[in-house]
């Protein structure tokens, strides 16, 4: 009976090794993850035009990092640019009235956790289209912020006055490490292309 | 709470063994193929079980099983649209669940060859399902509990005409309706197979 002991104590340490494990993280890419949440009343088709800055909205843990505007900035903003001119909406200045005002913010350095949409505006909203109307999401979503994270929201500014306020009828949220890798610029043009692939909705009558 | 049911499994051996009573006691190895079908395919080989069977007339027993079963897959980079159609979220992922199921057991021995001793039994019991998906720098877990149901068949394959010790193998279908918004699904279902020991105290 003995020499039946040891293989059954040896089958039992093998058991128990086998419990939960962690996951082989090496499998997964570095590309962005890209989430995007839109109001389910919203009309794309009735919105022609609009504006986005030639700069990103930064948010770091230097309160004076505000704005990001060198070439790489403006690698990402002609993605979106390009995206929107394919989807038939029309760039106009920000002084010619434009239906729609696109944000583009940038997260680094800087790791969030579990936020809720329109987080990224608290403290920085600056009276950018309308000082009296605050942004209002349409939709609850959560979403964890890490550094590197990209955000782009659609703004409703043709009824704003109207409904005193500023709704965000799109927003996609794109997050991957930017600033961490040397292709990652590539990697967030990838991920805005992504967003509107994602979201054939988004195009003008 | 794995340390604390080993120790009551080997308790309960050595303070019932003598009692004059058959019992056996099966520690395996277990292979499971999940079958839901909008989650994880992918086989796993990470898997046990141990078991305290009380023989009841010769061709019954109950008892207690408590098993573990971790799965995981990789899924290669997706559009994963919301139900409502107002959101979409795009990234490769990996899935993982890891089963706990413990339940009750009851068998029915079929006529005893030599060395052979088929049985047909059922576990039902409560599952533990802990499901995670692993995406980017993220992750998302929800954990729940449901019912589960288990029926098997298997044999013991003894060692020798008197010895107390053996193999165990079976195989069984498992289907619990552990409930989850991380997939959207109602239930989880796997076929496995257990490969083991078995000893008694009795033959």
């Amino acid at each position: 009976m003995k020499k039946y002991v040891l293989p059954v104590l040896a089958s039992c340490i093998v058991i128990f090794s086998q419990c939960r494990k962690q996951p082989d993280y090496d499998k997964l890419s570095n590309e962005f993850v890209v989430q995007t949440s839109k109001a389910s009343t919203a009309n794309f088709g009735s919105y022609k035009t609009y504006f986005i800055s030639d700069t990103i909205a930064l948010r770091t843990t230097n309160p004076n990092d505000t704005l990001w505007f060198d070439a790489d900035a403006k690698q990402l903003i002609d993605a979106v640019k390009a995206q929107m001119q394919a989807r038939g909406y029309t760039l106009v200045a920000k002084g010619s009235n434009p239906d729609v005002g696109l944000a583009l913010n940038a997260v680094k350095d800087l790791n969030i956790g579990v936020i809720y949409s329109g987080w990224w505006w608290w403290g920085y909203w600056g009276c950018y289209w309308y000082c009296y109307y605050p942004p209002y999401y349409p939709y609850y979503s959560l979403y964890s912020i890490p550094t590197g994270t990209l955000i782009l929201d659609f703004i409703d500014l043709k009824n704003a006055e109207q409904e005193e306020r500023l709704t965000v009828q799109w927003t996609s949220v794109m997050s991957g490490g930017l600033g961490n890798t040397s292709d990652d610029l590539a990697l967030g043009i990838e991920a805005i292309n992504q967003s509107f692939d994602q979201s054939p909705y988004l195009k003008t009558n | 709470m794995k340390k604390l049911i080993i120790g009551l499994l080997v308790f309960t051996a050595f303070t019932t063994i003598a009692n004059g009573q058959t019992h056996i006691f099966t520690a395996n190895w277990e292979i499971n193929f999940p079958t839901t079908s909008n989650y994880i395919k992918q086989t796993s080989f990470a898997g046990g079980k141990l078991e305290y069977r009380y023989v009841i007339k010769e061709k019954f027993s109950v008892g207690l099983a408590w098993s573990w079963a971790s799965y995981e897959e990789y899924f290669n980079r997706r559009t994963i649209e919301k139900p409502d159609g107002n959101g979409a979220i795009t990234s490769d992922y990996i899935a993982q669940a890891y089963q706990v199921p413990i339940t009750a057991t009851f068998h029915y021995y079929f006529k005893k060859g030599k060395l052979l001793r088929p049985y047909a039994g059922v576990a039902l019991g409560g599952q533990s399902l802990q499901q995670s998906l692993y995406y980017n720098v993220y992750v998302s877990d929800d954990d729940n509990w449901g019912f589960v149901a288990r029926p098997e068949v298997g044999a013991f394959v003894m060692f020798g005409e008197n010895s107390g010790f053996g193999a165990n193998i079976a195989l069984g279908y498992s289907f619990a309706t552990n409930k989850t918004d991380l997939i959207n699904s109602n239930s989880f279902s796997n076929f496995g197979i257990t490969i083991g020991f078995m000893f008694t105290n009795r033959y």
